[in-house]
């Protein structure tokens, strides 16, 4: 069977990096922003806080800088928004038709926009990749400044900034938690090869016909072939 | 020993021209440039009030030290307050009005504005 490497190991590294420690910071951020646990607790959970941050900024900035190729094709790639990009999100790419056409309900629904069937070919990340992408990428730039700032010099910013920095710092977490929670992970492991390529411990490939079906345009345009040998 | 056919992305140097490259680098430098100056600016205003008053205060503490008392001990208040109405260190009037009692206050996040 033919592969297509479609994430090599430093994306596979900063990838898992990534997701470990934001989920831990957005544990630790929601106890202590909510107040579910004593104050002690807060405070070792505030610690730990910080320690993961410092390893997120760590692991993000170590990806810009040893492997710059890597981040500038991940930005290209979430950066280009085609006119099959924006035709993607007329029926956001057929998922609703894929999970819900064969219930009876949806015989109602099926004249809607976003009920049609079919999806545009797309690139190496579908519409809603990219905006998943942009999205985590603003994320993380904001996160990193406002909790820095707060962190170091929380009395340099004043009332006003300090309080805007810390409103910006939960609300953009929590949001974008959503985001990844309720609709990448979910689809990600219906998309099992992509999430298999992403986690197993092996190359980071998926089939080629799988590739050719998700992601005609990036197999067209921006794959070369390579041969290994046994 | 076999061959087996497999297909890589190309390498982003084939991809990036030497102009997008300058392009990218200069966008990317302008961003961290404005952001720094911006943030430093901010600090730069808010630290210029802080150290303001700190010189302020510091000259206020001078002035105490020249002209009222050294050290706290030599405060001509802590003796006049003994004379007339503490009795001594540690009696049970003073204990009562002047011994203090650890609580702990720990805010986990001090940023309730």
């Amino acid at each position: 069977m033919t592969e297509v490497l479609r994430h090599p190991a430093s994306s596979r590294i900063v990838h898992i990096v990534h997701m470990v420690c934001w989920y831990v910071l957005f544990v630790t951020g929601i106890i202590t922003y909510f107040n579910l646990a004593s104050d002690a607790t807060k405070a070792w959970l505030m610690e730990l806080h910080i320690y993961f941050a410092a390893v997120l900024t760590f692991i993000t900035i170590a990806y810009v800088v040893v492997t710059p190729d890597r981040a500038f094709l991940f930005l290209k790639e979430i950066l280009h928004w085609d006119k099959d990009t924006i035709a993607w999100w007329k029926n956001f790419g057929g998922y609703p038709y894929k999970f819900f056409g064969k219930y009876k309900f949806y015989k109602y629904f099926e004249n809607l926009w976003f009920a049609k069937p079919g999806c545009p070919p797309q690139t190496k990340y579908n519409a809603g990749q990219k905006l998943l992408g942009l999205s985590v990428v603003a994320s993380l730039l904001i996160l990193g400044v406002t909790g820095w700032c707060l962190y170091f010099f929380p009395q340099a910013l004043g009332k006003y900034w300090a309080a805007t920095f810390f409103n910006w710092h939960v609300w953009v977490s929590i949001v974008v938690t959503l985001f990844v929670t309720c609709c990448h992970i979910p689809l990600v492991i219906i998309n099992w090869p992509d999430f298999v390529s992403m986690f197993r411990l092996g190359s980071g490939t998926v089939p080629l016909e799988w590739a050719k079906h998700h992601n005609p345009k990036w197999v067209e345009k921006e794959l070369v072939e390579i041969t290994e040998k046994e | 020993m076999s061959e087996k056919k497999m297909y890589v992305e190309k390498p982003a140097s084939v991809i990036i021209s030497r102009r997008t490259f300058l392009k990218i680098v200069g966008i990317g430098i302008a961003a961290l440039a404005i952001g720094t100056y911006k943030l430093t600016d901010i600090i730069a205003q808010r630290n210029k009030y802080i150290k303001i008053r700190q010189a302020g205060q510091y000259k206020d503490d001078q002035i105490v030290r020249n002209q009222i008392a050294p050290a706290s001990h030599l405060n001509r208040m802590i003796p006049k307050f003994y004379r007339e109405f503490g009795e001594q260190p540690l009696s049970e009037i003073t204990e009562e009005l002047l011994h203090t009692h650890y609580e702990p206050r720990i805010k986990t996040f001090p940023l309730e504005v």
